[in-house]
């Protein structure tokens, strides 16, 4: 208590006060002034909490004002910098602005037209050039270019691969271009050029300049001689053909006329110098729209293979057996058409009934003209020569199939060009120096032939190669060589059209190119490739007469009889920049087929036991793009697989070899198994593939590389180690391979290929297509609790639709797309974590019941759906993926903090995150290829399919800029563009007369999951097949 | 009087406060703990043990920094794992210090006195060990402020339909008021140590601590008067922040997630492992610092009582969960149900049954409830069956969606493993801390407790 008690105040308190009155104590009845301040202390609740003069709405004000005022950041402008104009900017070159430049790439010798995407002097885009006969365009197609196959996608990293061999060097060790030159020439400047005993290999020639350059070397050095290896050559068809009419032509299919293919193991679709251009063909004839007018029927693909391939996926009928049995089955379709075979009738092979072959014969003799029968490069020259026969028989010559002179260059005809005779000769001892241009022998050779070895005994050896590889060990001398992308040249198409290669940058490394290389054993060894090639096209342009005798030769494999017309400077710069010359394909002729074709060789009869057949990888073909990380990681379109060459077995044989246990087939995945051919082995994974032919071992070329380079050393095995010259394809009555009893995980990037009923892939029959339900045709909208977005475009909508009766799973669009959008590789052990960063994938779907039943494979290219209600954009905490006017779902990478739950909300699992440090900021020369326009995510990351967001944005500028209308069709995503097969039609959907909106209209159009009610913007039609139904009833019946 | 009963004696008569104390022997008892006790080897070696396994957590974070998220398991469809498991395991147990200590104040439960201390304390460990994971979990966390609303340059805010904003405000939320309410409630025991401390140190640190608390009888009214507050500021906590957790999933349209039941079934099922882990925790410090007299069977024979409850809630749950994706005829969430049961991960979803379905039902009698052995042994068992329910939520639902295609297997790496073992490390290195520099129990709750008793007593 603070003060004394005031009795006095007490008291004058109580004085004069009338009536009842209450006090708790005579303190507080004083109200002496340390009354207050001791009730606080000593009972403090009966206090008010608040002072005075602060009421409620004070305090709220206070606080808002508090609040609002710590909003007020500072606002400082940015300082100012000064920038310098380009005063003399390079001719042609706009920096932000690609130019385009027409080239061609070689692909197993032959040509495909590309036109190159070029920034401030960079090659960084491939596409095709859409009026080359190898790459032209889909009529449905749009935009400036044509499609590609994924090894001209995928070109461009090689160009700018860190592991390129960057140095000549001498016994491993670094020498010079002058001391390489000096060497070669002491070669014969003691002897002369008369006792050089020179051999030349080189990989398939179609270089009109290259093999002028060859044939004047021939008959300077008048000992030398020219092989050519190539791993994947057509020897086969080749021989066939000379059975079949005397001379080796090449065969050319009119798909647009045939209504009919059936195909024996060819695998036309997939990788090949006419993969793109077949693929275009087939696909023109595919699917059904309504919208549309001069729609021609479906044509109908029967295959019959023993591996699952691309186009046994895409086939309305497959039937698998054995590699070997094909010919009987062959046979038995012949006589079925009445068509002599030669030798006593077999039978249709195991499995196939004899009803089947009737209603096939039935079905290709109702379309005589219209129908073609393919053969297989693996099957023997008689299956060809057989092929044949029964085109003529069914009217196909002249109409589906062509016929005309064979492109590539080869030696005379005396001379068997083949790596076997090479090999004898060293033997001999008849070969005193060897130049290899290309080509990596030493890996890639038949393992009877040792090469190897053989090689090391040849006193000069030069090998000229862009990779140090397993050849350059072998060799004395490594000369780098030049990409394609790196310097002139000349190539010939599939169909013989001439195109002239235009170097794009001058070479990173230095390097030779192989018109240089060649060149030093002419007489002028010192001209420059332009030079070279140039030369000898102006050659052509004079008069005939002046020509020596493989210039003679040389115009008639041109057909070019005449001078060429006309002023060279301007033709030539036309070729140029064309990327072609028109009119010089090879004309067709008439081909007769010969009474004796029967006698050409068969291989052995179908044995009984276990036969393995070798077959070029998917993604790797023979080997040589083993560096290539972008497709050591694209997923093999049948098996998902990277980083990997499986051995493919069916799921009966797994279980019946004892790969694995009885029910549980795909328990053999990944299981190591020794092949062992007359003592060579090789080890490698299993995979089990639904509807491989059984007891058949398919293994892939390509892999096995020991020499290739940081990416693609050390993987997996090589095929080539129990490949033999005599049987290159198929090798009969092999022991069962058996296991290792080891097991590794299998790099794949889908590893559940059943649908479980779900409705994804909706599937039909033009008759029969499939009944769509309301809301995956035809969303209704607004059924969301959030607000819609605030203020669409509303005349512009961009949207994608993918026809599935047209995707082949050939896989040019994750290429494209990864080389559009800067997308990083993982590496093998990230995509066994299933963390691949491919913005688009191809989902791949098998139905089959039992064995017996006919495999059903479903394709579906999966991009991010851009979803009208995107489950994504809600749940991002903050803002990094949001929508934006035009209907694209935007990834902001600037914003995103990495928590993934956009991903986890995403039905559609396309969101990719940067779980790591993928893109390599490292290496200075990879940072050349990437496409400036797209920004390149580091880690922690999410990212997605933009629908290449870049390129609608340089249009848009574009059309503003030369305020040029828009157009349907002016913006194409590098998915469309790579797409051989027209599958993705990419547009505005406000413009009810886009083609993507005709197809949203198509009543087999629908939404993936879209009764989750997201409204996805890439909308699929359904996959439509033609299968034959009287087929369909009898394979049902069984 | 009644006579004193033996300490195992039946039924809830069981006292909450064993007879015999005083205000003094309970003073004496628990700040001696703190004050007189000396340092034992063994909890030297707890200490060291732990501390080593904080510095495994560092390690990991650490490492996780520079080499990113991609060092864990997780992969293209199943982008959380571990994280946010362990995430979820660890707020759960949070939950129960603050139903102790808040609802069952406010409910006027005297029995919880003498568990609040430890359970608070375990709140706030487990929701610092829980905090760690959905910050580092991010590919870049060093952005996390980018999910609060702060002014900036960019004029950008939190996108606040996303769950995970609304996260950041219950944890936060959560974070703070525990540990106000914790540290509010420490101040008069803080007192009573700095007066008895003899040690010149601990006089300065704990008069620091205690602020000033001289035991006035203002004092004692704002304290009073701050704790219900505080109290009725974390009783929505006990529901919310489970629920917005609970939201990171109901919200998504994953099937397996999009449920409305979310949220009651993890509010039960975080109070049921966080009472798993009081019990855990209260069993071996009860009988290392003889405090049987404090918390007694009384005490673990209702933790386990409320375990059993909880424990039913979440089988509710479960058996809901697997009847509205029969029931609901959704495809995707029927095969969710089926993949759970029978799919890769179903060892896993058995076990989890087992753990939190069959071994809580012990408890329904009462034999059980007061056997120490058996309580321990369910208690440690509850909360493995708790992570491993976190881990189905997480796990199965998102390793097979709707496309077939994209699915795949989740299995946690070393540094999982070594991220998840160190948060433990953490959350006991911290226990260990508290155990000896404050005192465990609330010494004048627990004078409170003996005098209401002692009052009772009388009366009778």
């Amino acid at each position: 208590m603070s003060a004394p008690l005031d009795l006095e105040m007490v008291r004058k308190k109580l004085d004069g006060a009338s009536g009842p009155r209450y006090w708790r104590s005579l303190e507080e009845l004083s109200q002496s002034p340390g009354f207050d301040e001791f009730v606080e202390e000593k009972f403090p609740g009966q206090m008010p909490a608040v002072p005075e003069g602060v009421d409620r709405r004070r305090f709220l004000e206070l606080m808002a004002a508090s609040l609002a005022l710590a909003g007020l950041t500072g606002c400082s402008p940015a300082p100012t910098e000064r920038i310098l104009p380009y005063v003399r900017p390079p001719e042609g070159v706009m920096p932000g602005r690609p130019a385009y430049y027409a080239t061609a790439m070689p692909t197993l010798g032959y040509a495909q037209g590309l036109l190159v995407e070029s920034r401030l002097g960079r090659p960084t885009k491939i596409e095709g050039n859409p009026t080359h006969p190898a790459n032209l365009a889909h009529p449905d197609a749009h935009g400036p270019h044509g499609p590609t196959d994924i090894f001209a996608q995928a070109s461009i990293l090689s160009l700018y691969d860190p592991d390129r061999s960057q140095n000549l060097t001498y016994r491993g060790d670094i020498s010079s271009r002058e001391e390489f030159i000096q060497a070669l020439r002491s070669t014969w400047s003691q002897r002369g050029e008369q006792n050089l005993r020179l051999r030349i290999l080189t990989e398939t020639v179609t270089s009109p300049t290259m093999a002028h350059e060859i044939q004047t070397i021939l008959r300077r050095f008048p000992q030398a001689r020219w092989h050519i290896h190539e791993p994947l050559d057509t020897d086969n068809a080749r021989q066939g053909a000379i059975h079949a009419f005397g001379e080796p032509l090449d065969m050319r299919l009119r798909f647009d006329r045939a209504d009919v293919i059936v195909s024996l193991d060819c695998d036309f679709l997939s990788a090949g110098p006419t993969a793109v251009r077949l693929g275009r063909d087939f696909s023109l004839r595919r699917g059904q729209r309504t919208t549309q007018n001069n729609v021609q029927a479906m044509n109908r693909l029967y295959m019959v293979e023993n591996n699952l391939t691309v186009t046994g996926m895409t086939a309305d009928h497959r039937w698998s057996m054995k590699n070997a049995a094909i010919e009987s089955f062959a046979c038995a379709l012949a006589q079925a058409l009445n068509v002599p075979i030669g030798n006593a009738p077999q039978g249709p092979p195991h499995g196939i009934a004899d009803d089947w072959i009737r209603v096939l014969a039935a079905d290709l003799q109702g379309h005589r003209g219209r129908c073609v029968v393919l053969v297989g490069e693996s099957q023997p020259p008689y299956v060809h020569a057989l092929g044949h026969a029964i085109n003529r028989a069914l009217g196909a010559f002249g109409s589906t199939v062509e016929f005309a002179a064979p492109v590539c260059y080869r030696p005379p005809s005396d001379q068997d060009p083949s790596l076997r005779t090479l090999a004898e000769a060293i033997d001999r001892n008849e070969v005193e120096a060897l130049l290899i241009v290309g080509g990596n022998p030493v890996y890639n050779a038949p393992a009877d032939l040792d090469f190897a070895n053989k090689l090391m005994r040849v006193p000069f050896r030069a090998h000229l190669s862009q990779h140090a590889d397993e050849t350059s060990d072998h060799s004395l001398w490594h000369v780098p060589s030049t990409h394609y992308l790196e310097s002139w040249g000349d190539i010939r198409a599939f169909d013989g059209a001439i195109s002239v290669i235009q170097p794009l940058i001058a070479p990173l490394y230095g390097g030779m190119s192989p018109y240089e290389f060649l060149g030093l054993l002419t007489e002028e060894p010192s001209r420059s490739t332009y030079d070279v090639v140039r030369g000898f096209w102006r050659q052509l342009f004079r008069s005939p007469d002046r020509d020596d005798a493989t210039l003679t030769a040389m115009r008639r494999s041109l057909g070019i009889t005449q001078s060429l017309s006309g002023d060279f400077e301007t033709w030539w710069r036309k070729a140029v920049h064309d990327g072609f010359v028109e009119r010089t394909a090879v004309s067709a002729r008439n081909a007769s087929l010969q009474e004796n074709w029967t006698r050409a060789p068969r291989t052995e009869a179908a044995a009984e036991g276990v036969e393995i057949v070798f077959q070029p990888d998917p993604t790797q073909l023979d080997g040589r793009y083993a560096n290539n990380g972008w497709l050591q990681e694209l997923p093999k379109p049948v098996t998902k697989l990277t980083w990997d060459a499986g051995i493919h077995v069916s799921p009966t044989t797994a279980v019946q070899r004892g790969y694995a246990p009885a029910n549980r087939p795909e328990e053999a995945d990944g299981k190591l198994i020794e092949i062992d051919i007359d003592g060579r082995k090789i080890i490698g994974p299993l995979v089990v593939v639904p509807g491989h032919a059984d007891d058949s071992f398919t293994v892939h070329l390509g892999y096995g590389r020991t020499n290739a380079g940081r990416v693609g050393n050390n993987l997996s095995y090589s095929a080539y180690a129990i490949r033999t010259s005599d049987r290159p394809w198929r090798r009969t009555g092999v022991a069962v391979p058996r296991m290792t009893g080891t097991k590794q995980p299998l790099a794949r990037t889908q590893n559940h290929f059943l649908m479980e009923n779900r409705n994804l892939v909706y599937a039909g029959t033009p008759e029969h297509p499939p009944t769509i339900p309301r809301p995956a045709h035809a969303p209704r909208q607004s059924l969301t609790l959030y607000s819609e977005h605030p203020s669409p475009d509303p005349n512009q909508q961009w949207g994608m639709v993918i026809d599935l009766s047209r995707c082949t799973g050939c896989s040019s669009c994750i290429v494209a797309c990864q080389s559009e959008n800067n997308i990083p590789i993982v590496g093998k052990d990230q995509v066994l974590n299933s963390r691949e960063m491919h913005w688009i994938r191809i989902d791949t779907y098998f139905k089959q019941e039992t064995p017996q039943d006919p495999l059903e494979v479903h394709r579906q290219p999966v991009t991010c759906m851009h979803c009208e209600n995107a489950p994504c954009e809600v749940v991002c905490p903050v803002e990094a993926t949001v929508h934006s006017n035009d209907g694209l779902n935007d990834m902001v990478y600037n914003r995103c903090v990495g928590t993934r739950y956009c991903s986890n909300n995403c039905p559609y699992k396309v969101r990719r995150f940067n779980f790591l440090q993928y893109q390599d900021f490292e290496t200075p020369v990879l940072q050349l290829g990437r496409n400036p326009e797209v920004t390149v995510r580091s880690r922690g990351v999410m990212e997605k399919c933009t629908y290449c967001v870049q390129r609608i944005r340089q249009t848009e500028i574009e059309s503003t800029v030369h305020d040029r209308p828009r157009v349907d069709g002016d913006v194409v995503t590098a998915c469309q563009s790579a797409c051989p097969a027209g599958a993705i039609t990419f547009g505005n959907l406000m413009d009810r007369n886009s083609r993507v909106s005709k197809l949203n209209r198509e009543p087999t159009h629908y939404g993936l999951l879209a009764d989750l009610n997201t409204r996805p913007r890439t909308t699929y039609l359904a996959a439509l097949k033609n299968p034959n139904p009287r087929l369909a009833e009898l394979e049902r019946q069984r | 009087m009644q006579p004193p009963r033996p300490a195992n004696g039946s039924g809830t008569s069981t006292p909450v406060l064993a007879p015999g104390h005083t205000f003094g022997s309970i003073t004496d008892k628990i700040s001696s703990i703190v004050l007189a006790r000396k340092t034992t080897r063994g909890w030297m070696l707890g200490l060291a043990v732990s501390f080593a396994l904080v510095m495994v957590l560092f390690a990991s974070l650490g490492y996780l920094i520079v080499r990113g998220t991609g060092i864990w398991g997780i992969n293209a469809p199943v982008m959380w794992g571990f994280a946010i498991v362990n995430f979820v395991w660890w707020i759960g147990i949070g939950h129960a210090g603050t139903l102790i200590s808040a609802i069952l104040l406010l409910l006027k439960q005297p029995w919880r006195t003498s568990i609040n201390r430890f359970a608070e304390a375990m709140t706030l460990f487990a929701v610092a060990c829980a905090g760690i994971f959905p910050l580092m979990h991010m590919g870049r966390p060093w952005f996390f402020y980018w999910l609060t609303p702060y002014p900036n340059t960019m004029g950008l805010q939190p996108q606040f339909r996303s769950p995970l904003v609304w996260d950041v405000f219950a944890v936060t939320t959560y974070l703070l008021v525990s540990l106000m309410f914790w540290y509010v409630g420490l101040i008069p025991d803080m007192a009573t140590l700095r007066d008895r401390a003899k040690n010149r140190a601990a006089q300065i640190v704990f008069g620091f601590l205690a602020m000033g608390w001289r035991g006035s009888a203002k004092h004692w009214f704002r304290y009073e008067q701050a704790y219900l507050l505080l109290a009725g500021l974390a009783t929505p906590l006990v529901v919310s922040v489970h629920t917005v957790v609970s939201f990171d999933f109901a919200v998504a349209i994953l099937p397996g997630w999009h449920t409305t039941i979310f949220p009651p079934y993890f509010v039960a099922g975080a109070i049921f492992s966080g009472f798993a882990m009081v019990l855990t925790l209260s069993i071996p410090i009860r009988s290392i610092y003889g405090l049987q007299d404090f918390i007694t069977l009384r005490h673990l024979d209702n933790m386990a009582k409320i375990i059993l409850a909880t424990g039913m809630l979440v089988s509710y749950g479960y058996a809901m969960e697997g009847f509205m994706a029969w029931y609901g005829g959704n495809e995707f969430e029927q095969y969710v149900a089926l993949n759970r049961l029978f799919g890769p991960y179903a060892p896993v979803y058995w076990l989890l049954l087992a753990c939190n379905v069959i071994s809580p039902q012990i408890f329904w009698f009462k034999r059980f409830r007061q056997s120490i052995p058996v309580l321990f042994v369910v208690s440690l068992i509850v909360n493995v069956g708790m992570w491993l329910e976190r881990f189905i939520i997480v796990v199965t639902s998102l390793h097979r969606d709707y496309l077939p295609s994209s699915w795949d297997m989740y299995y946690p790496t070393f540094w999982d493993w070594a991220t998840y073992i160190g948060t433990i490390g953490l959350f006991v290195c911290l226990l260990f801390l508290f155990v000896r520099f404050l005192p465990m129990i609330s010494i004048f709750e627990m004078r409170a407790l003996q005098s209401e008793v002692q009052g009772k007593e009388q009366t009778t």
